[in-house]
């Protein structure tokens, strides 16, 4: 059988299996009486109604239709939160300075039009706009310069 | 044999002399940059408030900015963990309170820090009582009211709190242990929801900090008695719970200024000395009494006892109150 | 007679050089901070509170009421410029604002929004002169029963913002809740979904939410496809508003000020909610409803003027009876207690100046919101000619900083890289992020009040019958899905084909 809208059977099976991530960790939370319910009710409740809608919409996927294709390019995706992660992990021990330099231009390197120096130069620029917005002016506990100069 | 000993001796004393005056220059030189203040709450609430009071007269008198930093999560317990694990420099200070440092050791499993061991307990800032409030148009006009009509209706009643665990549920718990009354808890998200659920008459009475003596005043809550061994300086004419028979029912919300575990003497002793300086100025005197807020120009030492007497008195309260254990 | 006189009283208290220099001055620290993503009123408010210490109480609440209506100003500037709403109540203004971007009328937007919400700002400081006391007591007298069932037909109006299909919007919704319910239950003290993970005891951050959600999850979406980069760019018209544009968002304005008055005196959501149901509002009554989400200048109208109005009305706890309604009203009373005033019931009578002099304030903080912005919108729209190779890392940076300075945690930035994740396959399988946002705000409020209202009523589930107001509710949201149920059931029989084109 061919399946017809593969978007809707996508996304339904991504809603049903978040409904049985909820049902199934929730069960250990008690569900409780009517006049105190318990922490355990209402996930359960939402992960059932995450299942039963998931599946409609899942069902409705296979039905004959018009076929919407997904086309999926997950590079920039990565790519932008491969740069938020290497920021996040940097901040604490390079800084501030460095670690934007380095969020630009792995950020950059996905814009279809990537230049070397252009995004040196704009993370750079960013760096120092960063530290001086939220260093200084706002008092964000982030350092400057890596740990492991001066101090 | 003699010489040696001598010698011994004098560079002995050499040293303690020598490590007094490091000790004594320390002090003087500290502070040398700006000190961060942690807490452990999103800005607005009480132990914001207490740290935002406090900071700014004592960064004039010790010469240095004092940077208050949010640091919220886990009922405090996320900021307070972090804390002890700044360096012990008296460069980073915790505005302490009931909840995280006395309540949460019992509550939660994983808590990231030993409330004892790694503190320095430097100042007291203040404590405050608690009022047993009804709403203004309750039948009961006294405790004793309160607990007939309780006694009554078993079950019927409803007492209100800012959530499992808070301090207005385990003030609940204590009051409903030593009254010898059984009525059922609700809870809110934080105290002001509370506090306006009382007032509209959603719930029969609480056991309320301070907050609710504007509602007090202005006639839209009864405050039927203080929970604390004296009468309330707000509201004198407010009974205490031991003179209405309720014996035993202490409650005593503090805010105190500590360090981490390690930092040196001198420093904790100077902010001890600055911040009781600080808080007998007739201008915050007259604040606190506003507040019907207690401080006590107390040692560290005697912050200390406090505290570990504290973390103590609520182990027995918070297993009483059903609060689970989580992790 | 009365109401004059006070605020003749109050005008003559706030209209000081002094305290007109500090409304100025909070306005425009709160516009720019405002802008930038991440960091939302309250966090700009408890930033710049140490400034107001050595300031008179009232120049010092005029200033922080200032950066409040300016960081909520500056959200709805990010939402329509760049999809990024800076605060809850502009996750709406995303969903046509920035629409409205991408067809070059930016500037239109920003001009739509200023203006409507001045005017919501200045008719709903009028409903807090004259109603204030009264409007305090009616919102009292909301019980547990009362916000469930508010709750209910906020989520049914969630349900309504769907442009596209609505087993879908339910699906988000729905995920929205549950995402909500991460953390500590208030009412048992057990951690939920938190995989013994501290940071996710207190629940997933809004800001973490929406940063992935919105900018991460966009901007990989329009790295994709070299067409949708350049779409902003290109194409800039015009920065003020027509007159046919006028006619167009005037009765949206009119009737989001309506719902944002009302609903903003409810503590606890209630100015949020108001930009959901006025957007819901403007797609029911609009004569074509398809253009809803492809840059209805009423979907930005409407919402814009509700949050405002909520936004003033939301004082109206604190003024009259000293319970915040929010988190910034909470730092309110802690300027108000710092500056050794005792906020309850007790200032409108001991205080006259200062209840009076902030009212008054308002519009003067109104005023100048509208004064400086206007101005600035040239500035912004500007901004987006930036080619787009240069501005999207800029984009990522700034929301990398504000996620986390939400909790000054870094573990935030990691929930906003999930949800990075997370949106962007939304947005590829055709789902709007907009209803798990409000899925995921009402989650926490419909289950503690859902809860609250059995442990009153020990157990008897037809409070919410009982109870007349509850009930109205309850009949108006069950209305409104049929409304939004049945022409979806009557073109699915027409037209099941042709849906899917």
């Amino acid at each position: 059988m061919q399946i017809r809208n593969p978007k809707d059977l996508v996304a339904g099976l991504l809603f049903a299996a978040f409904g049985v991530l909820a049902v199934v960790v929730s069960s250990s939370y008690a569900m409780g009486s009517a006049s105190r319910m318990g922490p355990g009710y209402l996930p359960r409740a939402l992960g059932v109604l995450l299942i039963a809608f998931g599946a409609a919409l899942a069902l409705r996927g296979l039905r004959p239709g018009a076929g919407a294709r997904v086309r999926w390019n997950v590079v920039p995706l990565l790519v932008v939160l491969a740069a938020v992660g290497l920021f996040s992990v940097a901040a604490k021990w390079l800084g501030v300075v460095a670690s934007t330099l380095l969020l630009v231009v792995v950020a950059s390197a996905v814009s279809g039009e990537f230049r070397w120096r252009e995004s040196l130069i704009s993370g750079l620029v960013l760096g120092a706009a960063a530290v001086a917005v939220f260093v200084y002016a706002l008092g964000i506990p982030l350092p400057v310069w890596p740990a492991f100069v001066g101090r | 044999m003699e010489r040696g000993w001598r010698s011994t001796m004098q560079r002995w004393c050499l040293g303690v002399a020598m490590l007094a005056c490091a000790a004594a220059a320390l002090a003087q030189t500290y502070p040398s940059k700006p000190i961060r203040m942690i807490v452990p709450w999103p800005p607005g609430g009480g132990v914001d408030t207490a740290a935002r009071l406090i900071s700014q007269p004592l960064s004039e008198r010790l010469g240095q900015p004092i940077v208050i930093e949010n640091r919220p999560g886990v009922a405090g317990n996320l900021g307070t963990a972090q804390f002890t694990k700044e360096p012990a420099d008296g460069y980073t200070l915790l505005m302490g309170s009931l909840s995280p440092n006395a309540v949460n050791p019992h509550l939660y499993s994983k808590l990231g820090f030993d409330p004892v061991k790694d503190f320095e307990f430097v100042a007291l800032m203040y404590y405050v009582p608690s009022f047993l409030v009804v709403p203004a148009n309750s039948p009961a006009n006294s405790a004793k009211d309160l607990v007939e009509m309780a006694r009554k209706n078993p079950g019927k009643l409803n007492f209100g709190s800012g959530g499992v665990g808070s301090s207005q549920h385990l003030f609940g718990v204590m009051f409903n242990t030593a009254a010898k009354i059984d009525a059922v808890h609700v809870t809110y998200k934080g105290t002001a929801p509370a506090e306006a659920a009382l007032v509209a008459g959603q719930i029969d009475y609480m056991i309320d900090p301070p907050t609710a003596l504007p509602f007090v005043t202005s006639g839209r809550m009864k405050a039927l008695a203080v929970a604390s061994k004296q009468r309330s300086v707000s509201l004198p004419d407010v009974p205490t719970l031991d003179e209405v028979g309720i014996p035993g029912v202490y409650t005593s919300t503090f805010y105190g200024i500590m360090a981490p575990a390690g930092t040196p003497k001198p420093i904790v002793d100077r902010l001890n000395k600055e911040i009781n300086a600080i808080l007998q100025t007739p201008d915050m005197q007259a604040r606190l009494a506003k507040a019907s807020a207690q401080s006590h120009n107390w040692s560290p030492q005697e912050f200390a006892d406090f505290v570990k007497g504290e973390i103590e008195r609520y182990r027995e309260i918070v297993r009483l109150s059903g609060a689970k254990q989580v992790d | 007679m009365d109401l004059l006189a006070n605020l003749a009283l109050g005008f003559g208290a706030a209209l000081t050089p002094l305290n007109l220099l500090y409304a100025l001055l909070g306005t425009l620290v709160g516009t720019l901070i405002g802008v930038l993503p991440g960091i939302g009123p309250v966090a700009t408010v408890a930033m710049l509170l140490p400034v107001t210490y050595g300031l008179p109480p009232l120049t010092a609440l005029i200033m922080l009421a200032g950066i409040y209506y300016g960081a909520s100003y500056g959200g709805s500037t990010t939402a329509i410029l760049v999809n990024l709403p800076g605060e809850m109540s502009s996750v709406i203004t995303v969903i046509d604002g920035h629409q409205m971007a991408r067809q070059g009328r930016a500037g239109v937007a920003l001009c739509v929004a200023a203006l409507g919400s001045l005017f919501a700002g200045c008719v709903a400081t009028m409903v807090i002169a004259a109603f204030a006391p009264p409007l305090a007591e009616f919102a009292l007298r909301f019980d547990a029963a009362e916000y469930f069932s508010l709750m209910v037909l906020g989520l049914v109006s969630a349900i309504a913002l769907a442009h596209g299909s609505l087993l879908r919007a339910v699906l988000v919704t729905l995920l929205g809740l549950l995402l909500g319910i991460v953390g500590t239950d208030p009412n048992t003290g057990i951690a939920r979904f938190s995989f013994e993970i501290p940071e996710l005891m207190d629940g997933i951050g809004f800001v973490a939410i929406t940063m992935g959600l919105f900018a991460f999850a966009e901007i990989a979406i329009n790295l994709e496809s070299a067409a949708r980069r350049g779409a902003i760019a290109e194409r800039i018209s015009r920065l003020w508003i027509g007159w046919p544009e006028f006619r167009q968002a005037f009765p949206a304005v009119l009737r989001g000020t309506a719902v944002g008055s009302i609903l903003g005196i409810f503590p606890g959501g209630g100015a949020t909610l108001s930009a959901f149901a006025s957007y819901t509002v403007e797609k029911k009554v609009a004569k074509d409803p398809s253009r809803f989400g492809k840059g209805a200048i009423e979907g930005v109208a409407g919402p814009e003027s509700a949050n405002n109005a909520g936004a003033q009305t939301s004082f109206i706890p604190m003024l009259t009876l000293g319970i915040p309604s929010n988190a910034v009203m909470a730092l309110m009373i802690g300027a108000m207690i710092i500056h050794d005033i005792q906020p309850g019931p007790d200032v409108i009578r001991k205080q006259p100046e200062l209840f009076w002099g902030l009212i008054a304030s308002m519009w003067i903080g109104n005023v100048m919101l509208v004064v400086l912005n206007l101005p600035l919108i040239g500035i912004w729209v500007r901004l987006l000619r930036v080619p787009y190779r240069l501005l999207y890392p800029v984009i990522v940076l700034v929301c990398t900083i504000g996620a986390f300075s939400a909790n000054n945690n870094m573990f935030d930035v990691w929930v906003a890289m999930a949800f990075g994740a997370l949106g962007y396959v939304l947005l590829k399988l055709d789902c709007e992020p907009a209803p798990l946002l409000l899925g995921y705000i009402l989650g926490p409020m419909l289950e503690d009040n859902l809860r609250r209202a059995l442990v009153l009523s020990r157990g008897d589930f037809t409070v919410f019958f009982t109870r007349p107001v509850s009930l109205a509710m309850l009949l108006a949201a069950a209305a409104l899905l049929a409304l939004v149920l049945a022409p979806a059931i009557r073109r699915r029989r027409d037209t099941v084909f042709a849906e899917r084109e």
